[in-house]
């Protein structure tokens, strides 16, 4: 079982503080903290070691044909030995399993990083329009933007509830930008020509 | 991926068909400038979101795994506060005492709102605090939570979860606990970090009895001494203020004491200055060293300025240094 320690100075917190709703000042630093410790706290992590084969006829370990098997992998069903025996979201996987579990973030637990096309379409189409002097630009962001927003809409976002609002922006500020950069275009021609 | 049935698996169903879980806000999110962090709960999980804007990164702590969570209050940042007041008082100043010039007062007075209005802001969110979640292989800080008031809501939410997951400790296995750690107190925390304490008084001390000395044997440069010795009392001062929670921040001599410092040592710095100023100037007009020492003792508040820097020192470090000498600070 470890130690709890203090927030401000990693001091370890004395038992009496636990779970104290008044909270107990730091025998280091002297700051008020409150501990709320669980049972996790209890819990004895300790490794078991695989088994040996004592008959020709056990079931071995696929990844150690010494060890004796204790359990299928869910995915692949490879016999699997304490060792390789990973418990990932309530499954038992091999590591290789795993490893293209993690390859291509199909467990939950992996998918712990997500792009946010959203925020990159609406910046698109509004950054390059404030920041004065990429404001030229605009012309070739806007319909970038408005490309972007279409090319992504279906693409996963983060894993949070948020709505497409964004996109909706993208796709009207660019919209309205690469129409106010096709009249320009066409006022200077329809004068150049009328000069 | 070397696995045939696995990929026929992972290309049809299982994974794939995974339901993302149902996420409840647990926090506000706390922004920061490019960026925020946020706390969200599932119902076998915590979720901790760190967005940069265009990207999301997530870490969870399975509620099962969660053995603690540490909330410690921090303290008031007094010299954030005067600092800002400071500038706030200075900027009203400025702008009532610029004559003619509305831009330039509005452009004064803006800021010196804004940061009036982010006084009160900060006032009234309450005391700041940290958040530590530990599990049996990490500490993580749970950066979302800055308030104390945030900081009682998460946790008695979480408090609540967690139990409906774990059960409670104090049905379940207090007794265990209370068993394995009857006999566990922490160390005491060391003392090492009084030596702060020591040099800073023992500066004062040093600079009290250079300057008396300074008035009785004129023709030295024991005031040039003085003089590098307060530059030292400045650092250990801003030294033993940021270190004050190391050497006994609840004792009251220190938490009193430490402001007084600062303000005496705020109009020692404005003597100094002018003391510099009138140095600066004899040194303009190019005297020998004989005459520049003599002329030094001219100034007209030299021995204004000596005494008053001698009766608060010498009796502060004398009084100070037995304190620290005759036992432990924390007994107050």
């Amino acid at each position: 079982m470890g130690q709890v320690r203090c927030a401000a100075c990693q001091w370890p917190v004395e038992v009496t503080a636990w779970n104290n709703p008044q909270g107990e000042h730091c025998k280091s630093c002297g700051q008020l903290t409150y501990v709320s410790v669980f049972p996790a706290i209890n819990r004895v992590h300790l490794a078991v070691a695989p088994e040996a084969i004592q008959e020709q006829s056990e079931a071995s370990c696929f990844y150690h044909p010494q060890s004796r098997a204790v359990l299928p992998c869910d995915e692949c069903g490879r016999f699997l030995c304490h060792i390789c025996d990973c418990a990932m979201e309530g499954r038992h996987l091999c590591p290789g399993c795993l490893n293209g579990a993690a390859t291509t973030k199909k467990l939950l637990v992996f998918d712990n990083r997500r792009t946010m096309h959203d925020s990159i379409a609406l910046s698109l189409a509004t950054l390059p329009f404030f920041l004065y002097p990429a404001t030229v630009f605009t012309f070739i962001t806007a319909p970038l933007a408005v490309y972007y927003s279409f090319r992504h809409w279906k693409s996963p976002l983060g894993i949070l509830p948020r709505g497409k609002v964004r996109f909706v922006l993208a796709i009207l500020l660019g919209a309205i930008q690469s129409v106010g950069w096709g009249v320009l275009a066409w006022m200077l021609f329809f004068l150049r020509r009328a000069t | 991926m070397g696995c045939p049935r696995l990929d026929a698996i992972f290309l049809t169903e299982s994974y794939v068909t995974l339901a993302t879980p149902t996420y409840n806000k647990l926090s506000p999110k706390k922004r920061h400038w490019f960026q925020y962090s946020q706390l969200w709960l599932a119902e076998d999980h915590l979720l901790m979101l760190q967005s940069s804007r265009f990207t999301e990164e997530y870490t969870r702590y399975r509620l099962e795994d969660i053995e603690a969570i540490v909330v410690t209050q921090l303290e008031p940042d007094p010299m954030r506060q005067i600092t800002l007041g400071l500038l706030t008082i200075s900027a009203f100043i400025c702008a009532l005492t610029i004559p003619d010039s509305s831009y330039l007062k509005a452009f004064l007075a803006i800021p010196a709102g804004l940061l009036v209005v982010s006084v009160i802001v900060d006032t009234l969110r309450g005391p700041k605090c940290r958040c530590l979640l530990r599990t049996a292989v990490s500490e993580h800080l749970l950066k979302p939570i800055t308030r104390l008031s945030t900081a009682n809501r998460v946790v008695t939410e979480l408090h609540k979860v967690i139990t409906a997951t774990q059960g409670s400790l104090d049905s379940v296995s207090s007794g265990i606990v209370d068993a394995q750690h009857a006999s566990y107190q922490p160390p005491t925390a060391n003392n090492m970090s009084k030596w702060i304490g020591y040099l800073l008084f023992g500066c004062f001390l040093l600079n009290a009895v250079l300057q008396l000395a300074s008035l009785k044997w004129t023709n030295t440069q024991l005031s040039t001494v003085s003089l590098n010795v307060f530059l030292a009392e400045v650092i250990f001062a801003i030294l033993a203020y940021q270190r004050r929670p190391l050497f006994g921040y609840l004792n009251p001599f220190y938490s009193t004491w430490l402001p007084v410092f600062f303000v005496l040592l705020g109009i020692e710095t404005v003597i100094v200055i002018g003391y510099f100023g009138y140095y600066l100037k004899l040194l303009a007009d190019g005297p020998n060293s004989k005459a520049l020492l003599e002329s030094v003792r001219k100034w007209p508040y030299f021995m204004e300025s000596t005494v008053f820097s001698v009766v608060w020192r010498l009796p502060a470090a004398i009084l100070t240094l037995i304190h620290l000498r005759s036992g432990d600070p924390e007994d107050g």
